[in-house]
């Protein structure tokens, strides 16, 4: 049974909350950073990700609308289909009211402070989110254009967040969680995540059906924003109000009422109860490192009603790819960075996790070294903080970070194996599905300070600043005149 | 993730990855390729190297 409520409209106005529908109105202008495929297109059979694999062989990485995707029933879906939001990071930033030209070493740590400006969501009544309500058997998964990414996928799969409560508390955590609908009503979920997991078992100790919700749409921020680190018992709702610069809007969900809000300014909410005992079999699926998840046993969701604001948009990640990669990388950069000006000191000047190692595995770290022994004590601190961290890379201030070659140059300039590369052995294995075990790689690549050493080249700086280019290359056409 | 093993499915003969966990759980693999669902025991081919 479809209830339609009179609210709910996809119009915007001027202090309108944040939605996606209004992000993207900022951005479709552009093609460097939107483009739409208006053809109908069969998700299922791998034809959005093909066209998202094309465009990231051709290094583009525009946000993609496909206004006519085919459901799951291999219908024309009532819901358009978006993908590859997150895909740069002058993107991620604009998403966040930060200035483009900060998207280097400057926008992790301003993530950071967005971090600790929580705001408390507020409650509403009425919700866009709520325009439409799909109960019982109407409340179908398979009415959603819902993605089959790589070949190995055992199916299609939703890919956006799962959002719980922990039993007898009012905080609740946000996690991407992969949903694999097996029927319309019933799906296996694959939660890893500390602190989800933590509540999932809580939840099962109590032996019976609790709720959950797959959250398929919301504006840019309130998505960065759930990947941060914040500690347990943190009310992640809080937390992505901060994201958006407003609070964030709640709503008594359709099943549960006031014992579980959902968030009034979303896309599509389905909500679900997990079965406390039930497991189900999920995966394979490729995922951030690029490589298979390999098939398991998960945790299944039952629906109970999907609600979606009039002209909603589904969205879609692209795994293992830059947009999944920088909405991990970004705030692993800025929880970093302030963990090692804590630790270390403020001579540590830049941090970046590159895509090359997945925004997970890899952290290259410059500093002002102060003493020799001082670049080790800052990769030490970096995997102490970052669990997922496999290599560790430590350079000079005048390496750029961000500048890979300058990172790999040093590495093979500075660094003696025998004395600057340590292997951390024995540790808890990062928690991702390469199954490479459990040490960790520390590279020192500073320049030795105790003993004489070469230096770098250089063109004196001085001779550079008063040679203009413009000034001296002949024009075009007019050479050895 | 400490182990997994590769299933080759006994109806299309094309192989898939699989946690450890489900080797000797009593549960039916089900083939990402053409749905069809077997017991380890049951696959065409299984590689099981450490």
């Amino acid at each position: 049974m479809l209830e339609t409520r009179s609210r709910g409209g996809r119009e915007v106005s001027a202090g309108a909350p944040k939605s996606l529908g209004a992000y993207l109105d900022r951005i479709r202008h552009d093609p460097a950073e939107f483009r739409t495929v208006s053809r109908r297109i069969v998700p299922q059979s791998f034809e959005v990700t093909a066209v998202l694999e094309h465009l990231h062989l051709r290094k583009e990485f525009p946000t993609v609308f496909f206004e006519n995707p085919l459901d799951v029933h291999g219908n024309p879906s009532r819901f358009p289909l978006v993908s590859n939001l997150w895909a740069t990071r002058e993107r991620c930033a604009d998403m966040l009211e930060i200035p483009r030209t900060k998207a280097g070493r400057e926008l992790g740590p301003l993530y950071a402070e967005l971090v600790d400006q929580k705001r408390e969501p507020i409650i509403v009544s009425e919700a866009p989110v709520q325009a439409n309500v799909l109960r019982g058997d109407d409340a179908d998964m398979h009415l959603l254009p819902v993605v089959r990414h790589f070949e190995m996928d055992l199916g299609p799969v939703l890919t956006m967040a799962l959002a719980m409560r922990e039993p007898d508390e009012t905080f609740y955590n946000i996690t991407f969680v992969k949903t694999f609908p097996e029927t319309g009503r019933r799906g296996g979920l694959t939660i890893h995540s500390a602190h989800m997991s933590r509540m999932t078992r809580a939840w099962e100790r109590r032996g019976r059906p609790f709720p959950v919700i797959n959250i398929l749409g919301h504006h840019p921020a309130f998505w960065l924003g759930s990947m941060a680190s914040t500690p347990w018992g943190d009310n992640e709702y809080a937390t992505v109000g901060g994201f958006l610069r407003e609070p964030l809007r709640l709503v008594p969900s359709v099943t549960w009422g006031k014992d579980f809000l959902v968030p009034a300014d979303a896309e599509i909410v389905i909500e679900g109860e997990i079965d406390a005992v039930e497991r189900t079999i999920v995966d394979p699926f490729g995922e951030i490192s690029r490589q298979y998840q390999p098939q398991e046993l998960a945790p299944v969701m039952h629906v109970k009603a999907i609600t979606y604001r009039d002209g909603a948009i589904m969205q879609d990640i692209f795994s293992g790819h830059p947009e999944h990669m920088l909405l991990g990388s970004i705030p692993r950069e800025g929880s970093l960075m302030r963990h090692l000006r804590q630790t270390v000191g403020d001579n540590v000047t830049a941090v970046h996790v590159p895509l090359s190692g997945v925004g997970r595995f890899v952290a290259y770290i410059s500093l002002k070294k102060t003493s020799e022994g001082q670049p080790k004590l800052a990769a030490l601190q970096a995997i102490a903080q970052a669990a997922n961290l496999q290599t560790v890379v430590v350079v000079d201030d005048d390496i750029d970070v961000f500048n890979e070659e300058d990172v790999l140059w040093a590495v093979n300039t500075y660094v003696d194996p025998a004395r600057d590369v340590d292997l951390i052995k024995n540790l808890r294995p990062p928690s991702d599905p390469r199954g490479l075990g459990s040490s960790r790689l520390l590279i020192d690549a500073t320049r030795p300070t105790h003993k004489a050493f070469p230096t770098r080249l250089r063109v004196p700086p001085e001779v550079m600043a008063r040679i203009k280019l413009e000034e001296w290359l002949d024009p075009v056409g007019q050479e050895g005149r | 993730m400490d182990r997994v093993f590769w299933a080759t499915c006994p109806a299309c003969m094309k192989a898939f990855i699989v946690n450890w966990e489900l080797r000797h759980a009593g549960r039916q693999l089900i083939c990402p390729y053409c749905g069809k669902r077997f017991l380890p025991d049951e696959a065409a081919a299984l590689d099981e190297r450490v």
